[in-house]
C-alpha cells in the first residue's frame, strides 16, 4: 500500500512527516501546476468547485508516481465537500485506475468505519508508534505555519524585493526531499533563522489587509494565484483567518483557549449570520468584523466559483463593509490562470486603501 | 394580516403545508405572480452574480410581493430529515435577502425548519409561531397535524401517477431535477409540455415512493446528506434499474452545487450499468428557447432511432436488453 493525499497549501509537510514517522510508504503529490489543473478540469463535472478539480489532478499525478491509496478527510455538513469521496472514486475507476479512497469522516458519523479506515492506514502499527508519530508531527504543523507567517511579515517590509521568496522557494525545494520528522523540524528552524536575517526597511508601516473566505482557496497558493505573495510584494501585510495550524488546533487538538477565542469571534458576527450554514461562511463574516475591529485597512474575500456557502457570505459582506466602514473586495477564482486582470484588481484595491489612508 | 408567499424554491414542495397553516391562523395568503421575464430580471439585478438561477428568482419573487402584503414568509430550511441538510444557500436565504437590500427584517416572517436532530422537530418553528399567535397548545397540535395531513395527501397524489403510467403503454421520459426547476414552467421553458406534445409522458422524482429512494441511496458507500440530492439520486436510480423510463433528462441550473456531483454520479452509473438515453440540460438566465428545443429534439431522435435501428445485437455499444448487476 502506497499512500497519497491531496495538496492543501503546506499541509503536505506535516502529513509527510507523520506518515514517514509511522513507517508507511507515502508519495506526496507533486506541487500543483498547470498540468494538475488541466487533468482535474478535464475529468471533473463542469460546475463542481475548484478544490475538487485540483484534488482530482493531485490524485492522478500521484497515481502516475505509484500511489494506490488516497487518504482524505470527510464531512457531513451542508457543504458538498462531504460528497467528494464517492464521486472522485467513481471518476478514477472510470479512468481505469484501481485505487482506494479512504475517507476519514468525523467519528459521530460512523465510528466503526472510521476505525476500520484508520486501521487500514495504520496497517498493524501499534498505538505507541502512531501516538509518537502524531506527537512529532503536531509541532511541525505549528512551526510550519509560523515560518510562513514570518515570511508574510518580512515580505511586506523587506529592503530588497524578492529576498523572502528566494529563501522560501529554496525551503520548498529542499523539504520535498527531506525525510523524517526530526530532519524536517531542523530544516524549519534553519530557514526561519534565515528569514529573520533579511534586512528590513526603516520606518515603514505597511497596509494591513485581512484575507477571509473558503479554506482551501485561502490555503493553497496555486489556486488563489499566490495572493499572499502578490500583496506582500505590494508592501502589504496580509493575515488570513484560515490556516492549517488553526484548523488542526480547533478541530483535532484540545486547545481550549483558542476555541474560546474562536467562539467569541463567531459571536461577534451573529447579527449578520447567526448560524453555521456549512463551509466557512460564518467564519468569513465573523472574521471580517474582527479584522475591522482590529484596525485592518481592508478585507479581501477569496472563494472558488459556485461555492455554495461563500455565495451567501458574499451577499452579506457589503452590509458589513457599510456598517464597519472598511473596504471589502471579493475574488472568485476558477480555472483561469492568467493573472494580469487579477494583478490589476489587487493593485487598484491597494491604491484605494492608500488614498483612503492619506485622506483620513 | 396578509402573508405573501414567493412562488419559488421550496414553495413547489411544501405549499399545502403552508397553506393549511396560515389559513387556519386566519391569515390571508397572497402568492407572488408566476415567474415572468420581469420577475427574473428583478431577481438577477438584486442578487449577487455568482448565485444560481433559482435563488436569483427567489429574490425576484420577493420583490414582486413587496407592497402587496404585510409580511413575506421566508422559511429558513436547514434540514427536513434527520441528519440531512438542504443546500447552504437555502439555509442562509433570509440573510441573503437582507444583505442584498431586497427586504427589511421587519417585513420578513422567518420560520426555522430544523429537523437535524430529529425529523419531528421540523414542525417546531411553526408550533412556536402558532403559540405566539395566542393559540393554546392543544389547538396548535391539531393544527400541525392537519398541516401534515394535507402535505401527505399532496405526496400521495403525486405517487398515483407512477401507477397510472405503469399500466399504460405510453413512452415515458423522466425529468430529474429540483422541484423549483421542474415545476416552474417559465424557467424550464415548458419542457414537460414540449415532451407531452410529441407523445411522451413525464415522470418526476416526486413520483417515486420514498422507500425506493432510500433503498437506492443505501447502496452507496456513503450516505448522501443533502435531502434534495438524495431524492434526485434515488429516484433516478430507481427509474433506471426498474426500466420505468425510456430516457432521462437531468435538469439543472447553472452553478448548482448539489447537482454537479449528483449528476456526475448518475451519469457514471448509467454508463456503466444501465445505458438508458441520458442528457443534461443546464438552465440559466437565457430565455431564448431555440437551444433547448434543438437539444430536446435531438434527444428524442436518439431515443426513436435507437428503437428503430437497435436489434438484439446492439449497433452502438453494450446490449440494450441486458443489465449488469449494480455493485
Amino acid at each position: 500500500m502506497v499512500l497519497t493525499f491531496p495538496h492543501m497549501g503546506q499541509m503536505y509537510i506535516p502529513a509527510k512527516a507523520f506518515f514517514e514517522e509511522m513507517g508507511i510508504e507515502t508519495i506526496p503529490p507533486p506541487p500543483v501546476t498547470k498540468r494538475t489543473l488541466e487533468l482535474g478540469t478535464k475529468y471533473s463535472p463542469e460546475f463542481v468547485c475548484l478544490p475538487f478539480k485540483i484534488n482530482l489532478g493531485n490524485y492522478i499525478e500521484s497515481i502516475e508516481k505509484g500511489a494506490d491509496t488516497i487518504v482524505i478527510t470527510g464531512s457531513c455538513g451542508p457543504c458538498r465537500f462531504g460528497l467528494y469521496g464517492i464521486v472522485q472514486v467513481e471518476i478514477l475507476r472510470e479512468l481505469g485506475y484501481d485505487v482506494d479512497i479512504l475517507v476519514l469522516d468525523p467519528p459521530r458519523e460512523d465510528y466503526s468505519k472510521l476505525m476500520e479506515n484508520l486501521k487500514k492506514i495504520g496497517e498493524g502499527k501499534d498505538f505507541k508508534t502512531v501516538s509518537r508519530a502524531a506527537r512529532k508531527a503536531a509541532p511541525i504543523v505549528i512551526s510550519c505555519d509560523k515560518l510562513y507567517e514570518l515570511a508574510v511579515y518580512k515580505r511586506a517590509r523587506e529592503r530588497i524585493k524578492g529576498d523572502t521568496d528566494k529563501i522560501l522557494n529554496e525551503f520548498e525545494r529542499t523539504v520535498y526531499n527531506t525525510h523524517g520528522a526530526d530532519k524536517i523540524t531542523e530544516l524549519l528552524k534553519l530557514y526561519s533563522r534565515k528569514l529573520k536575517e533579511i534586512p528590513e526597511k526603516e520606518e515603514y508601516t505597511p497596509i494591513y489587509i485581512g484575507l477571509v473566505g473558503e479554506i482551501y482557496t485561502l490555503i493553497e497558493p496555486y489556486v488563489n494565484l499566490d495572493i499572499e505573495r502578490k500583496l506582500g510584494l505590494l508592501g502589504v501585510h496580509v493575515s488570513r483567518n484560515m490556516k492549517v495550524d488553526w484548523w488542526v488546533r480547533t478541530h483535532l487538538l484540545p486547545d481550549i483557549p483558542l476555541r474560546i477565542k474562536e467562539k467569541i469571534i463567531l459571536h461577534r458576527g451573529r447579527q449578520y449570520l447567526g448560524m453555521c450554514i456549512g463551509g466557512h461562511a460564518r467564519q468569513t463574516i465573523a472574521h471580517s468584523i474582527n479584522y475591522a475591529k482590529e484596525g485592518y485597512d481592508g478585507i479581501i474575500q477569496v472563494m472558488p466559483f459556485a461555492c455554495m456557502p461563500e455565495v451567501v457570505a458574499q451577499s452579506i459582506l457589503p452590509s458589513v463593509s457599510r456598517d464597519k466602514d472598511i473596504p471589502i473586495m471579493t475574488f472568485t477564482v476558477d480555472e483561469i490562470t492568467g493573472d494580469a486582470g487579477y494583478n490589476t484588481r489587487l493593485e487598484a484595491f491597494v491604491e484605494t486603501i492608500k488614498q483612503r489612508k492619506i485622506k483620513a | 394580516m396578509k402573508i405573501g408567499i414567493p412562488r419559488s424554491l421550496l414553495y413547489y414542495d411544501n405549499y399545502p403545508y403552508w397553506e393549511t397553516f396560515f389559513q387556519s391562523l386566519g391569515y390571508e395568503l397572497i402568492l407572488s405572480n408566476s415567474t415572468t421575464k420581469s420577475v427574473l430580471d428583478m431577481g438577477v439585478l438584486a442578487c449577487v452574480q455568482d448565485s444560481c438561477i433559482p435563488v436569483k428568482l427567489y429574490h425576484g419573487h420577493v420583490l414582486n410581493l413587496i407592497g402587496r402584503c404585510d409580511k413575506v414568509f421566508v422559511p429558513r430550511f436547514r434540514s427536513i430529515e434527520r441528519r440531512e441538510f438542504v443546500c447552504p444557500k437555502l439555509i442562509g436565504l433570509p440573510e441573503m435577502l437582507r444583505g442584498a437590500g431586497v427586504i427589511e427584517d421587519k417585513e420578513m416572517l422567518v420560520i426555522d425548519i430544523d429537523g437535524y436532530k430529529n425529523s419531528e422537530e421540523r414542525h417546531k418553528g411553526f408550533v412556536k409561531y402558532a403559540i405566539r399567535e395566542k393559540k393554546n397548545k392543544k389547538e396548535v397540535n391539531e393544527l400541525i397535524k392537519n398541516c401534515e395531513l394535507s402535505q401527505l395527501k399532496y405526496r400521495e397524489s403525486q405517487l398515483v401517477k407512477l401507477k397510472q403510467l405503469e399500466n399504460s403503454n405510453t413512452k415515458i421520459i423522466a425529468i430529474i431535477g429540483h422541484p423549483y426547476l421542474i415545476y416552474d414552467t417559465y424557467i424550464n421553458m415548458g419542457l414537460a409540455e414540449k415532451l407531452k406534445k410529441v407523445g411522451y409522458e413525464v415522470l418526476y422524482p416526486e413520483n417515486i415512493p420514498i422507500q425506493n429512494i432510500n433503498y437506492e441511496c443505501n447502496r452507496l458507500p456513503k450516505r448522501i446528506f443533502l435531502s434534495y440530492g438524495r431524492r434526485l439520486f434515488g429516484s433516478a436510480m430507481d427509474m433506471m434499474r426498474n426500466y420505468r423510463v425510456d430516457g432521462i433528462i437531468f435538469l439543472t441550473s447553472f452553478g448548482c452545487g448539489v447537482d454537479a456531483l449528483i449528476g456526475e454520479l448518475l451519469e457514471i452509473y448509467n454508463n456503466r450499468y444501465f445505458n438508458i438515453p441520458y442528457t443534461t440540460l443546464v438552465l440559466d438566465e437565457h430565455t431564448g428557447q431555440g437551444g433547448v428545443k434543438t437539444r430536446i429534439e435531438a434527444f428524442l431522435d436518439m431515443i426513436r432511432w435507437r428503437e428503430k435501428d437497435g436489434t438484439d445485437i446492439s449497433p452502438y455499444g453494450p446490449d440494450v436488453y441486458s443489465c449488469k448487476s449494480f455493485f
